[in-house]
């Protein structure tokens, strides 16, 4: 059989008590709150579904994000806004077209060419003709 | 009958509202989160009682969901406290000195409980703030009886000591 001291116990004890007093009225409104308790613990049901379809919402658009297409340098050239149109034919597959203007820019996937026209020009063109 | 049943319920909880109170106020370190923890676990207590009757231990019912839940506020207080700070949204009443003075016990002792293993400091706190017996303190703690004596008898042992030597300096 096993015995504990008292007269140190009691000591420390009263120490810890006397540090962490409680005040009547705390203790009164704490058991008379608890005493009026609902009979059923209130639901948190609500704030759980909300809390996981934002969750899954998130998740949903970090997977699409993370599978978006990889963005691809568009092909398509706009004409310059001094030139309303380019008429041209194609012969033997390449598209012979009258330059108007004074400077013709053919910037293609490649790097981009300046150079002054002189009064015609052939562009060679890749691709499907459409 | 079921008057006699509410009568030793408020009889119990009325015993049992300042034990848990001391012990959730001491384990989470602040007045207002043991105050809540305090409080769930006695409603935890009264729901149960309605509804299924008395635990078999009404003590270890309540401190075993105390424990739980002041586990719960003190990784909550970590949490947020550091946030709240930076919003600007820690407590701004004025701490006059008296009421330093008044506190300067409390912090001493909490300084030299901190300085205890866990383990002994949750034993220790059961039997001396809870005011529950060993064997009660072993059925919440999920240990032998002679075990949990053990750690209640260190914890208070170095605890004197901590006190002692803080009383030295």
């Amino acid at each position: 059989m096993t015995t504990e001291p008292n007269e140190p116990n009691e000591h420390v004890d009263r120490t810890l008590r006397d540090a962490f007093a409680v005040g009547d009225d705390v203790a009164r409104r704490v058991s008379d709150h608890a005493l009026a308790a609902p009979p059923h613990r209130p639901r948190r049901a609500p704030l759980v579904a909300s809390l996981a379809l934002a969750a899954v919402t998130l998740c949903a658009g970090l997977v699409a994000w993370l599978s978006r297409p990889p963005v691809r340098p568009s092909h398509v050239t706009t004409a310059p806004a001094n030139v309303t149109e380019l008429t041209g034919s194609f012969v033997d597959g390449v598209l012979i077209v009258p330059i108007p203007g004074d400077v013709i820019v053919i910037a293609g996937p490649g790097q981009p060419d300046d150079r002054p026209p002189e009064g015609s020009g052939v562009v060679l063109l890749e691709g499907d003709a459409r | 009958m079921e008057a006699n049943l509410d009568a030793d319920l408020e009889r119990t909880i009325r015993d049992l509202a300042p034990r848990v109170l001391r012990y959730a106020v001491a384990r989470t370190g602040d007045v207002s989160a043991g105050e809540d923890v305090a409080q769930e676990s006695l409603e935890a207590l009264v729901r149960h009682w309605r509804r299924a009757g008395p635990p078999e231990s009404a003590e270890a019912f309540v401190f075993s969901i105390a424990r739980r839940r002041a586990v719960r506020a003190v990784i909550r207080r970590r949490l947020w406290v550091p946030i709240e700070h930076a919003f600007g949204r820690h407590d701004d009443a004025p701490d006059p000195e008296a009421q330093a003075v008044a506190r300067a016990e409390h912090v001493r002792v909490r300084a030299a409980l901190a300085r205890l293993p866990r383990k002994d400091r949750e034993a220790l706190l059961l039997v001396a703030l809870g005011q529950m017996t060993s064997a009660e303190a072993a059925v919440v703690l999920g240990l032998s009886l002679s075990a949990t004596k053990m750690r209640v008898h260190r914890a208070r042992k170095r605890l004197a000591t901590e006190l002692g030597n803080e009383d030295d300096d």
